[in-house]
């Protein structure tokens, strides 16, 4: 053994130290949170990212160490923390594996709130998050235009060369993944009318929330949504003063812009007429389901008991498409899908809001369609948000894992209820030259009520 | 930086078990520096997690030619502190979670170490059959963990401990060797190891592989739980349930405390005033299930219980578990520490054992409550206070001191973890084989 004494620690070099007084720094910390965690473990076997890197660092129970350790003093928040929280894709299955009910997802946000207030985060925003997220993202027509390049080259079958041939990795920036993540265009459809009416007895009156690069990239699925609804009776009513529920933002770090939108929404529905709030993609309904928890302080704003009572009650009423139409029970489908599909659980549906039979439910409900088991299936595809943006290693080392438990399963089409699981597990299996369809559950029943024929 | 593995070692037990293989930031020697245990801290000089038993064995002879010291480390569920080192080298199997092969016709599994239970049983579902061990830590803990902790569950009454569930085992021993026991090898030169490995805490070495038998348990199971005025009533009634010719799985017993803090936390519903909760489950065919509920309930009606609790619909059996499950959590509301003892006693001095150890807790004034597995007469008094009061520690020390002098008294075993500081030297020196007689099947 040699004797020279190791300095070649990764990550010693960019440590940057707390100069100032740490109980103000962390203030915005709940630390009995971290007193809550007994270490147990029971969280670590769920985490996408320990099943990946196998390091307890990249596990929940260590990022809650870690981050305890920082607060505390007893380490320093270098570049190796910092990844290691960096690397955690926020899917919450470790809250909802939690016998001791510890808030990971809370305690992270504040965590990360505070370290950016005092410049101790050395993660250097990438241009990608600073600009893009806030003044494309909330805006549906501002993302059309924007995406309007990767739409013209799949007009040209442009993309698929470049697909083929590989050269996408050579494209500048983040477009080459932009352009292998988006969808096949859809038909140009219109906009959604104000109200659309019951078919028969009205049995609800539901508002249907549209959301951004929802309503961007897959309005088809708002219409088929709204189809399946007034098919079982629901009223559905399209609000205009809605906005995009502020998810990406929240997570850019983007506070402020993040608490104009939850503010806009807690105003557009707070009218009394309807009976529920509608989302058929789990972000935005993990979302909105979150915004009753949120204090506005740490968003740079103030709340009042009345603000903070409006966005409870909001949360409240808001659910998922499947697990709504679970509840009131559906008008039988009678269309036949004789196809084989396996359902993949969105962790923004079945951890942030313990969505996770309803789906299968309904599926099963379809005539001639087969449900299988899928192995891991609550298990993150790394899809979450802009993480395939800011981790592209991670997210597509996930999407591979996810793509091969899928494989396993000899079924023809996945099932899904979140747009960025759709979009980055479609890409994966594209990238692997695998044909593959990835659809979302409402997307069958509706073509099932139709009697529509389904082409995998 | 004393501490710091020398960069040649980390970088040729790299080059052995690939890059990712070797952590050795500070943040990752904090974080393995800890289990599940409450007291114990450490610092790891680096941590390796192999894939495969040939990267084990070879990282392994590396760590000998260093002498560098080793430990192994499942999923850090352990109560004990016994996956930390100080200064040495953690092994995780962390990496290696493969099922190799499963054979429904002979009913076993062959998987790596590193595999997770629940997942195992996940993958095993369609084939109806289980690896039965079921250590309420089962969401995590890894078949090498409860191999050397000897693991067991409430539904080890039924199906037994780990031990009773392994055909055989492959394993890279800390002086370098390759083993393989049991079913795979039949190898007697080694087999006179296997009890030594099976609850000896990793001592001897890493396992890497094992058989497991799997079992084919009846499609139905049924919970009822009875509450009773007194401790003693709860005890008689289990004991009595272990003798009749109900098939139970399992039989849990909660005290008032828990009660208590399951009431406040979940708003159970349960009766007032009552002493004592017993959880009874069993299984078999619809017919048996039904016979054996009336028999139950005349049971514990007879030995004085106040109410009786039956599934009404589904997802109630599931309500019961829970109750089971949240007990320790419940009880961490209430408290900043709570320390939970493991007090292996014989079913006949069950109570008068958990009533003495009530009494030391209540002559220190420290509120106590007990969880029992009354089926293999395991207890678990859990102290409850807070360790960052010295006073409050140095009592918590004393009743565990005198807990300790009880159980020898009457013959039953004590095992917690050690006193904060004092963490486990870092594993056998390499080389030896020689293993301090392990005491008694750790479990829980
Ligand atoms: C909330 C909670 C509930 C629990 N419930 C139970 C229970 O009901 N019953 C019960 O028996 N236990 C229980 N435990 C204790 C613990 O979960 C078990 O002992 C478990 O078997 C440990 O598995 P692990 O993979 O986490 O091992 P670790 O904690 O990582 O290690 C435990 C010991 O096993 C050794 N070890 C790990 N892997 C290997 C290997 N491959 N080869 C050789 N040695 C190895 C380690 O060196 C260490 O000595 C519980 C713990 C917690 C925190």
């Amino acid at each position: 053994m040699s004797t020279t004494s190791a300095d070649s620690q990764p990550g010693d070099g960019t440590a940057v130290t707390s100069g100032s007084n740490p109980a103000e720094l962390w203030s915005l910390v709940d630390k009995t949170a971290f007193r809550d965690c007994v270490h147990c473990g029971a969280c670590v076997a769920g985490c996408p990212t320990f099943l990946e890197t196998g390091s307890e660092s990249d596990g929940p129970r260590g990022r809650i160490q870690l981050m305890q350790a920082v607060v505390e003093e007893q380490i320093k928040l270098d570049g190796a923390v910092q990844k290691h929280l960096d690397l955690c894709t926020q899917c919450r299955a470790c809250e909802a594996s939690c016998p001791f009910d510890v808030k990971y997802g809370q305690l992270f946000w504040t965590f990360r709130a505070a370290a950016d207030k005092a410049g101790l985060a050395v993660r250097r925003t990438p241009p990608f998050e600073q600009r893009l997220v806030p003044r494309v993202f909330s805006r549906p027509d501002r993302l059309r235009r924007w995406i309007r390049p990767t739409r013209f080259a799949q007009r040209f079958r442009l993309d698929r060369i470049l697909l083929a041939s590989g050269l996408w990795r050579m494209m500048p920036g983040r477009w080459g993944r932009l352009l292998t993540l988006l969808p096949r265009r859809e038909k140009r459809s219109a906009r959604l009318p104000h109200v659309l009416p019951a078919k028969g007895k009205r049995r609800a009156r539901v508002a249907l929330f549209t959301g951004c690069m929802a309503d961007a990239l897959f309005r088809q699925l708002h219409w088929e949504t709204a189809r399946v609804l007034q098919e079982n009776g629901c009223e559905v009513c399209v609000l205009r003063s809605q906005v995009c529920c502020g998810a990406l933002h929240h997570q850019a770090g983007h506070l402020a812009e993040a608490r104009e939108l939850i503010e806009q929404n807690t105003r557009a529905f707070a009218a009394n007429d309807f009976d529920a709030i509608v989302t058929n993609f789990a972000t935005c309904g993990g979302f909105l389901r979150q915004y009753g928890s949120f204090d506005m302080s740490h968003f740079g704003g103030k709340d009042t008991p009345k603000d903070l009572e409006a966005r409870r009650r909001l949360s409240a009423r808001t659910g998922d498409v499947c697990e709504f139409l679970d509840s009131i029970g559906i008008v039988p489908p009678h269309g036949e899908i004789p196809v084989t599909a396996t359902y993949h659980d969105a962790c923004q549906l079945v951890h942030a809001q313990h969505v996770r039979e309803s789906p299968r439910r309904l599926l099963g409900k379809i005539p001639g369609l087969t449900l299988t088991e899928l192995p891991e299936s609550d298990v993150c595809c790394g899809a979450h948000g802009l993480y395939s943006f800011t981790q592209p290693e991670m997210a597509d080392r996930l999407g591979q894992r996810k793509l091969a438990n899928i494989e396993r399963t000899n079924a023809d089409i996945v099932v899904t209820s979140d747009l960025m699981c759709l979009l980055h597990i479609s890409r994966a299996a594209r990238l692997q030259k695998r044909p593959l369809r990835v659809v979302h559950p409402i997307h069958l029943l509706d073509l099932s009520y139709r009697e529509k024929p389904f082409r995998p | 930086m004393a501490t710091a593995v020398l960069p040649d070692v980390t970088e040729r037990l790299r080059s052995l078990v690939g890059i990712d293989g070797v952590l050795c930031d500070p943040s990752d020697r904090f974080v393995y520096g800890r289990d599940a245990s409450l007291f114990q801290r450490a610092e790891p000089r680096c941590v390796v997690s192999p894939k495969s038993t040939a990267e084990v064995q070879e990282a392994v002879k590396l760590c000998i030619a260093e002498k560098l010291p080793m430990v192994a480390r499942g999923a850090g569920t352990g109560r004990f502190g016994s996956a930390l080192s100080d200064g040495g080298v953690v092994f995780s199997t962390a990496r290696m979670r493969e099922i190799i092969e499963v054979n429904e016709a002979e009913c076993f599994a062959l998987v790596q170490s590193g595999m997770a239970l629940d997942q195992l049983n996940w993958h095993l579902k369609s084939s109806g059959l289980v690896f039965a061990p079921d250590p309420l830590s089962s969401a995590s803990c890894t078949v090498g963990g409860c191999i050397a902790a000897n693991a067991s569950g409430p539904r080890s009454l039924k199906y037994g401990d780990t031990r009773a569930n392994l055909l055989g085992l492959e394993m890279v021993t800390w002086d370098g060797r390759l083993v393989r026991l049991g079913k795979p090898a039949e190898d007697d030169a080694d087999a006179a190891l296997m009890p030594q490995i099976v609850g000896g805490e990793g001592r001897l070495g890493i396992v890497t592989r094992a058989w497991l038998k799997l079992v084919r348990p009846p499609a139905a199971r049924e919970m009822q739980v009875a509450f009773f005025g007194s401790l003693r009533e709860a005890v008689e009634t289990g004991r009595a349930v272990l003798q009749s010719p109900v098939s139970v799985c399992a039989v849990e017993l909660l005290d008032r405390t828990v009660i208590e803090s399951l009431e406040s936390m979940f708003h159970c519903r349960f009766p007032k005033l009552v002493q004592a909760m017993l959880l009874v489950e069993f299984e078999g065919t619809a017919e048996k299930l039904a016979e054996d509920s009336e028999l139950l309930r005349c049971l514990s009606k007879q030995l004085g219980a106040r109410e009786i609790r039956q599934p009404k619909q589904a997802g109630d059996n599931r309500t019961f578990w829970a109750w089971r499950l949240r007990a320790l959590p419940a009880l961490c509301r209430f408290a900043n520490t709570c320390w939970l003892l493991n007090v292996r006693v014989p079913v006949d001095c069950l109570l008068a054992v958990a009533t003495q150890i009530a009494a030391i807790a209540e002559a220190h004034s420290v509120p106590l409550a007990h969880i029992v597995h009354v089926g293999d007469g395991l207890l678990h008094p859990v102290l409850m206070f807070n360790a960052a009061v010295p006073d409050q520690m140095q009592r918590a020390r004393t009743i565990v001191d005198e807990i300790d002098s009880l159980c020898t008294a009457v013959g039953a075993s004590l095992r917690t973890e050690r006193w904060p500081g004092e963490v486990k030297p870092a594993a056998d020196r390499p080389g030896t084989i020689a293993v301090e007689s392990t005491s008694e099947g750790p479990s829980n």
